[in-house]
């Protein structure tokens, strides 16, 4: 955020889409599968036996009584004379049919219910014939659901809804609740800036939180912004890629080069197809952090005299939790600096998890 | 012909053949008649029904007994599938009983075919998941019947045996229709219903025998649902003899075996992956095969072709957004598919359809739809549980305000599902922190959802946990008679308020999230008088509600807002959250101890709160006990049910861990119950080779913070104290005198100070944490190293920087012991040391 009585353009733009996001098979994510491939080793042993069809009548003793057909026809099934399973034998103990004419088979479950009521005496003839001659559905045509919907009661205890979604971070200053205090420096003024973090996503190369900085105007002695961060890694490049965000290629090598610790990357960074893997193990962590709205209120827009419609570029250390940053608008003062550093929390880490 | 008017007594009568003539009399009047068919049910045919095919066999031939019963079977199903007025009249506990008892004996096929098909309209009509349980043996008789028919099928494929097995495989998900009954029934069915599937397959492509396709796909179907994760990597493992016809379903010409292929994949290939977590702490969405990826456009085509047709998405099949639903709940690249093939504009166009203008009336609309309407909310919750730009996207396409909409209608039976899967919607959307702080803000939730969590005193009154398994066991009390309906009623009442539990699980999972102190719900939410219902939440003997529960109260209890830990804690009470520490489920464990790291963050009010309600040896016991947690192998599951509770024991390790970090970031004092609290330090040493890097940090925080030295002014009680033990305070005016006294009360607390400290360093490189810490020098987790930086350095400064032998360590103890009185000695051993 920025006093706007010294720069101009109080246009609020927001972190809404990723740049590449439209592309996703080309995000080189690893592919983490120890432990299914474990698993599945383990129990090949016995899956070996698993696809055998089970032969032999284990049950009934008194089966043939009721099931006559089974001596009735002859075996094997050849294909000709499956194709046309009416060709088959029906049971013959005087099902097909009682003294009224009618067929005393129950109906077969194709037949709808609704068809069953209105011509009861036709249908329930017809309804003997099987469902597999009636293959004649148009591949694209309609799902009709004729069938009831044995779907399960969707139950909150149902693993398919407990996927437990655990935020990561792979340093202590990076974490939700993590705090930081420093300065923002614009022209010849100095303003004091806290930072809260408010979640923290490494798989996802996310991070938001809070940013209160004093001072700024007269009206609001403290201004909290709510802000997004992007991590640079295998998800976000250095290059920013927003035409709304109002930076070029130029203007992010500009500030990049900046930061002391990027200029060992300078070289592979500037190259277009360049991948920044293994991010979160690095000393440094480059980000872009952009003010979205702000808090409480998320429906004011213009405070007068301030603005958050940049962006910064972000440096953050690892090993000292120590942020450096550099507030870029097309039409603000260049490379206003923003210097904070971790206050400590002797390890007092509060745990949240998303349900 | 006899007269209508005269059937039922030939009904009642022994005489077989009367009875015959008048089954097939009275199944021509009602066919087709609604009228006939309540009045004959007026007249009470439903027992005389149910007592011919309930016919004892005393296995003895006879084919006109027989032919009664099939009958009374066809008649009953007449009745089953008509106007739901009629066809609920016949859900009675009698009912029940006699068709599970056709099918548990051996009956004719004609018989089994009615009588399933019967069952198949009443469970359709009303859920019944406690149906298993009623009926111990049902899931057996049906396995067998698979079995059994299935052979004789792939020997002949007769007609009726078809039919049977169609029918058999239809009912098969109806009676499993929560988690918990199908897990139960799925031991049972898995093995027949895998044989069935893959004979038929086989058989389609090998001998040429081509099955139904009706059967091909309910038998398929039925065995997506009861495949539990195990049973779906073993069938998995069976590899491409089973999988390949499986994904030459997908192009097959009817829509209903494509989407049962389909449905089947789904659920081998997701089923039950376990969390993976890498040694860097990155834990990734997991990774869809390549094979799910196919799965994508099968769906989305099936999808699109509902749409497509005159009658839009009113017709469209529940479970192509279920399984899709399935599929991306994985995340990853199946996710980004759905969403570019325009899936969530998709679901909201069949949910305007089905509701238009969110007028969700609890009435026909419901009873038809309602699976609908839940499946598409499952789906949107499923895109949205990942990704934020997904999440926006659903709220863009107004899914908010149904979620709303559907939360404020009024509750019935028909409409909970569909409540259900509106709070799975709410739980993804709210997953978000800008989402919580701007569109939940003005979306009118908080109502709705306090409303969901019911009313809570309901509950309260039954007992916990152990008793409600002794329900069944107090015969005494029942007569034979009317054992059957009491058994039967109970379940039917722990039915519904097994559905009113899963609503109020699925609530109280949103309210997780709604109550975190980044979101402006907080307040709101607490100020309906949300806390009552969680604690009694916490108190259910419902686990996943015991979860949840827990789970919302450590959510209320994080960050630093004092006066809603105040409010927590005047409702809660340490009792109930220490025995939730000790629940039988480790999920609940690691949230009771998850609320108590987040009690006592940065909190001293609650460490001292939380020592003086428990007790100190006490809260050292539970972390204790907690620290040597290891999961108890399962006797007889595999390896992979191990796998998957392994991350929620090394959860609770983590928060036990923290409690004690949190304990010994507190004041001197508190610092001081951990350093005389060996065996849980000796187990923080241990610890400090754990596999994961979240407890190695934890144990070198606590490190950091035993070895911490105070600044002078920072507690100023505890240097009060010290003083007070030996000195008086001074009092009155400042004269130099005193000046200079209090001068030499702030030096000798330095020292004394300097012993305690120089002293706890030496108790944790007794029990051999600098040898652990060398070892973490080396830490492939860069955080872990940093730390143990800091932990080595402040450890050395205490105790010197060379490696002390073990005579250094017995004399520098034995000075420690009498020097706290004398602190010239402890200066004395403050230079040895140095020397």
């Amino acid at each position: 955020m920025r006093n706007i009585h010294l720069y101009a353009i109080p246009t609020s733009q927001s972190l809404n889409s990723h740049p590449n996001r439209s592309s996703p098979s080309t995000i080189s994510t690893p592919i983490h599968r120890p432990v299914l491939e474990r698993a599945s080793s383990s129990v090949s042993t016995t899956a070996s036996t698993v696809p055998q069809i089970t032969t032999g009548l284990p049950l009934w003793t008194r089966s043939d009584e009721y099931f006559p057909s089974s001596s009735a026809v002859s075996l094997p099934v050849s294909p000709e004379s499956s194709v046309d399973v009416h060709d088959i034998t029906i049971p013959s103990r005087g099902f097909q049919s009682d003294n009224n004419g009618y067929s005393a088979m129950p109906p077969v479950p194709t037949t709808e219910l609704v068809e069953e009521e209105s011509s009861a005496r036709k249908k329930v003839c017809v309804a003997a014939a099987l469902s597999s001659s009636s293959k004649t559905t148009n591949p694209s045509g309609p799902t009709i659901v004729s069938s009831p919907l044995p779907l399960p009661l969707e139950s909150a205890s149902d693993p398919i809804h407990t996927r437990r979604a655990v935020a990561t971070s792979s340093s202590s200053f990076l974490r939700s609740g993590s705090k930081f205090m420093g300065t923002q420096q614009s022209g010849r003024s100095t303003y004091e800036v806290h930072v809260e973090l408010k979640h923290v996503d490494m798989a996802e190369s996310f991070i938001c939180g809070y940013l209160h900085i004093q001072g700024l105007t007269e009206d609001h002695p403290t201004l909290t912004t709510y802000f997004e961060g992007q991590m640079i890694g295998p998800k976000y490049s250095f290059i920013t890629r927003r035409r709304d965000w109002g930076a070029s290629e130029k203007t992010d090598i500009a500030h990049w080069a900046r930061f002391p610790s990027w200029r060992p990357l300078a070289k592979q960074a500037k190259r277009p197809d360049y991948c920044h893997v293994n991010f979160e193990q690095r000393d440094h962590i480059f980000m872009r952090w952009k003010e979205c709205f702000l808090v409480p209120d998320h429906r004011v827009r213009d405070i007068n005299g301030a603005s958050f419609a940049g962006f910064y570029y972000i440096c953050f250390n690892q090993l000292t939790g120590s942020i450096s940053g550099l507030y870029f608008h097309q039409s603000s003062e260049k490379y206003q600096q923003l210097e904070l550093s971790h206050v400590s929390d002797h390890g007092n880490y509060y745990s949240y998890e998303f349900r | 012909m006899i007269a209508e008017d005269d059937l039922l007594p030939y009904l009642r009568s022994d005489d077989r053949h009367g009875q015959l003539g008048a089954l097939r009399s009275l199944k021509n009047s009602v066919i087709g008649h609604s009228d006939q068919k309540a009045s004959y049910l007026d007249r009470g045919v439903l027992d005389d029904l149910l007592a011919i095919i309930g016919t004892p066999q005393d296995g003895v031939k006879d084919p006109i007994s027989d032919e009664c019963r099939i009958q009374a079977g066809v008649v009953l199903g007449s009745f089953a599938y008509s106007d739901p007025e009629i066809s609920s009249r016949l859900f009675t506990p009698a009912t029940l009983s006699t068709l599970v008892k056709v099918l548990t004996q051996y009956s004719p096929p004609a018989l089994l075919i009615a009588s399933l098909r019967t069952l198949t309209a009443l469970l359709t009509l009303r859920l019944t998941p406690s149906l298993v349980q009623q009926f111990p043996d049902l899931a057996k008789s049906l396995s067998e019947l698979i079995s059994h028919y299935s052979t004789a099928c792939f020997a002949n494929y007769a007609r009726q045996d078809v039919q049977v097995l169609t029918n058999l495989c239809t009912l098969v998900p109806l009676i499993s229709p929560s988690h918990s009954s199908t897990q139960s029934v799925s031991s049972e069915l898995t093995g027949p219903l895998f044989d069935l599937v893959y004979g038929s397959l086989k058989g389609s492509q090998a001998s040429g025998l081509v099955f139904d396709s009706k059967l091909k796909s309910t038998a398929i179907l039925a065995l997506a649902h009861v495949l539990t994760p195990t049973a779906a990597r073993e069938i998995a493992a069976a590899g491409p003899k089973f999988t390949n016809p499986l994904l030459a379903l997908l192009r097959a010409p009817d829509t209903a075996t494509r989407l049962s292929a389909a449905s089947l994949l789904t659920a081998l290939y997701t089923s039950g992956k376990p969390e993976i977590t890498s040694t860097s702490g990155v834990t990734r969405a997991p990774q869809i095969t390549t094979l799910a990826l196919t799965l994508v456009p099968t769906l989305m085509k099936l999808l699109d072709d509902t749409i497509a047709a005159p009658d839009h998405g009113r017709k469209c099949d529940p479970r192509i957004l279920h399984t899709l639903a399935i599929l991306c709940r994985e995340g990853g690249d199946v996710t980004d598919r759905c969403v570019e093939a325009g899936l969530i504009k998709k679901i909201v166009s069949i949910i305007v359809q089905v509701a238009p203008n969110n007028h969700f009336a609890p009435g026909r609309i419901f009873e038809t739809d309602g699976k609908l309407l839940s499946s598409s909310l499952l789906c949107l919750s499923a895109l949205g549980l990942y990704n934020e730009d997904y999440r926006k996207a659903i709220i863009e396409a107004g899914a908010l305000s149904v979620v709303v909409a559907v939360m404020n209608t009024a509750n019935t039976p028909a409409t909970r599902e569909v409540k259900i899967a509106a709070c799975h919607v709410l739980r993804t959307l709210s997953r978000s922190v800008r989402l919580l702080r701007t569109t939940m803000v003005e979306s009118g939730v908080v109502c709705g959802i306090v409303d969901l969590l019911g009313d809570a005193s309901a509950e309260e009154e039954r007992p916990l946990l152990e008793n409600v398994d002794n329900v069944g066991s107090e015969p005494e009390q029942m007569d034979d008679e009317p054992v059957h309906t009491t058994v039967t009623e109970v379940a039917a009442e722990e039915d519904e308020e097994e559905e009113d539990l899963e609503v109020r699980t699925a609530a109280m999972a949103a309210v997780c999230n709604l109550v975190l102190d980044f979101s402006p719900l907080r307040k709101p939410i607490l100020d309906k008088g949300i806390l009552p219902l969680v604690v009694s939440g916490a108190r259910s003997r419902y686990t996943p509600l015991r979860l949840n529960s827990t789970w919302a109260l450590k959510h209320m209890v994080f960050g630093d807002d004092m006066e809603t830990k105040a409010c927590v804690m005047s409702h809660l009470g340490f009792p109930l959250i220490i025995k939730l520490c000790d629940d039988k489920e480790i999920q609940v464990q690691e949230q009771a101890l998850d609320f108590l790291r987040n009690l006592t963050a940065r909190s001293e009010t609650y460490i001292d709160m939380l020592f003086d309600n428990v007790g100190v040896d006490e809260v050292f016991h539970l972390v204790d006990c907690k620290l040597s947690l290891r999961p108890v192998p399962p006797i007889d599951e595999s390896e992979q049910e191990l796998l998957s509770t392994q991350p929620y024991y090394t959860k609770v390790i983590i928060a036990a861990a923290y409690i004690v970090v949190h304990i010994a970031a507190g004041y001197d004092r508190h610092r001081e119950t951990v350093i005389a609290h060996e065996a849980v330090l000796r187990k923080i040493v241990q610890l400090m080779r754990h596999e994961n890097y979240e407890v190695r940090l934890a144990c070198v925080w606590t490190l950091i913070n035993l070895t911490w030295v105070e600044e002078p002014n920072r507690a100023p009680d505890d240097v009060a104290s010290a003083g007070q033990i030996h000195t008086v305070s001074p009092a009155g005016g400042q004269s130099s005198e005193q000046v200079q006294q209090e001068q030499s009360v702030s030096s000798f607390a330095e020292l004394y100070f300097a012993d305690i400290y120089r002293r706890r360093a030496m108790t944790l490189v007794r029990l051999g944490a600098r040898e652990q810490l060398e070892y973490l020098k080396q830490d492939p987790v860069l955080d872990v190293r940093e730390k143990t930086k800091t932990a080595i350095y402040q450890m050395d400064s205490l105790v010197g920087r060379s490696p002390l032998s073990a005579e250094d360590e017995q004399d520098i103890e034995a000075g420690l012991s009498r020097g706290v009185e004398d602190a010239g000695d402890a200066m004395q051993i403050d230079s040895e040391l140095h020397a």
